[in-house]
């Protein structure tokens, strides 16, 4: 009867064990990869920092820090337009994050894409801003450069600016400069097609009042935060450093990146340790 | 009767004109105006139903039956003859005008449109090139029609 006993308390701490390890694994990204166009679920491959990935799942280990940075490639086929972008995530805690990702499928030889498509794609901003920067994107890489100085032009790329913004602002993609680029370029015509901006009723300090600055810093941090983690130490110590130095000429950066300089300067002297250690530890 | 075929060349020639007048609204097709969709709608139906029958049948008819005979003691055409021989001329004029710039922005046309179906987009840049061709070719067969009835009734007055 002890026997007994002793063989079924060890099969349930067997159990255990494998349960807290199994929840140990289930401390995952999941790249769920779907039409731009359809928003059916497509089979996509999915590499994470050059990586390929086993069924758009990346797991991590249970002590990984909390933030997450890392490079995003994905593609479909040759119908689809590849994807390649950078995320960062930021306080992930839970066991899984899934994230979206909207692959647009290439338009046919000659398409003509309009202000219909545009506005079509520009809904999908509420449900999933991927979605519509997909399908932006893919209109304003389709459509012949001349248009982009007609309204069609105006509207297009102000929307897909304000969609790359929604992505960086919204779902961490790195997509604040190409925004920044975009709404610049945009300000700067807007002198030559006001008539073109009226009719859209953009107004220069809607090209204006958006805080790239501000996500691009967060999102340095967090590449920072991930790098060390990830054991790319002189890395995260020298971008640590370069918003150490930044931080400390201008206050605003600090408000801006939600960080204070002092641990800023600890993240500094930490990724300077580890990678000390790193270099004085045997091989 | 010179009324009636000026009516009906107008009717005629209408999507020419509403596309010059959006050209114009829209400048050169680089502004979104209701004018580009009220051309779209215009030409789509005067290609499905109405310009063939006004294209083919009317517009030749009454114009072979307004030609006016040459006056017995001129040697020139009447002056209500040179009159539609004039405005089929203008025809012709805005027609090639639009046709160029339609094969020229016709990209830029189709942008500016609410329409996001694919393959109404395209339909729709294949009838405006296609309209506007077919205004060209009927003006020049409109104006040879003219001008052989002329010379047929030129023919018998003078026998």
């Amino acid at each position: 009867m002890k026997q007994a006993i002793r063989t079924l308390a060890t099969m349930i701490a067997a159990m255990a064990v494998t349960s807290a390890v199994s929840a140990q694994a289930l401390r995952q990204i999941v790249f769920q990869v779907y039409d731009a166009d359809s928003g059916e679920p497509l089979a996509a491959s999915v590499s994470v920092d050059g990586n390929k990935i086993d069924g758009g799942r990346l797991t991590l280990a249970q002590d990984q820090e909390s933030t997450i940075a890392i490079q995003v490639q994905t593609t479909a086929g040759a119908s689809y337009r590849p994807r390649t972008f950078n995320v960062f995530l930021a306080n992930f805690t839970g066991t899984q994050a899934i994230q979206k990702i909207y692959l647009a499928p290439r338009g046919a030889e000659g398409r003509v894409y309009s202000r219909g498509n545009v506005a079509r794609a520009t809904s999908y901003r509420g449900q999933d801003v991927d979605r519509a920067v997909a399908l932006l994107e893919r209109i304003y890489e389709e459509s012949p450069s001349d248009l982009h100085g007609t309204q069609f032009g105006v509207y297009l790329r102000y929307n897909l600016a304000a969609a790359l913004f929604g992505n960086c602002t919204e779902k961490f993609v790195d997509s604040c400069d190409a925004a920044k680029t975009m709404f610049e370029e945009l300000l700067a015509e807007f002198d030559d097609r006001r008539a073109m901006f009226e009719a859209e009723r953009i107004g220069k300090n809607n090209l204006t009042t958006s805080d790239f600055d501000g996500q691009t810093l967060i999102n340095r941090y967090r590449r920072a935060k991930w790098d060390l983690s990830r054991g790319r130490y002189e890395s995260a110590r020298d971008a640590f450093q370069e918003l150490l130095s930044e931080a400390e000429g201008d206050a605003r950066v600090s408000a801006q990146l939600k960080v204070r300089v002092g641990q800023l300067k600890s993240d500094v002297d930490l990724a300077e340790t580890r990678l000390q250690s790193a270099r004085t530890a045997p091989p | 009767m010179m009324v009636v075929a000026y009516t009906l060349l107008l009717l005629y020639a209408l999507p020419v004109v509403v596309l010059l007048i959006a050209f114009a609204f829209s400048s050169g097709f680089a502004l979104h105006s209701q004018w580009l969709e009220f051309s779209v709608a215009l030409s789509g139906i005067y290609f499905t139903n109405t310009r063939d029958a006004l294209g083919t049948f009317v517009v030749p008819f009454v114009t072979a039956f307004s030609v006016s005979r040459l006056q017995p003691d001129e040697g020139r055409y009447h002056p209500q003859t040179l009159r539609l021989f004039f405005v089929l001329v203008g025809l012709f004029l805005a027609s090639m005008l639009c046709y160029s710039v339609v094969s020229m922005r016709v990209n830029e046309f189709v942008s500016q449109l609410n329409e996001s179906s694919p393959g109404a987009l395209a339909e729709t840049k294949t009838r405006l090139l296609n309209v506007s061709a077919a205004y060209v070719k009927e003006s020049l067969a409109y104006i040879s029609l003219l001008l052989g009835v002329a010379q047929a009734a030129n023919s018998r007055s003078e026998r």
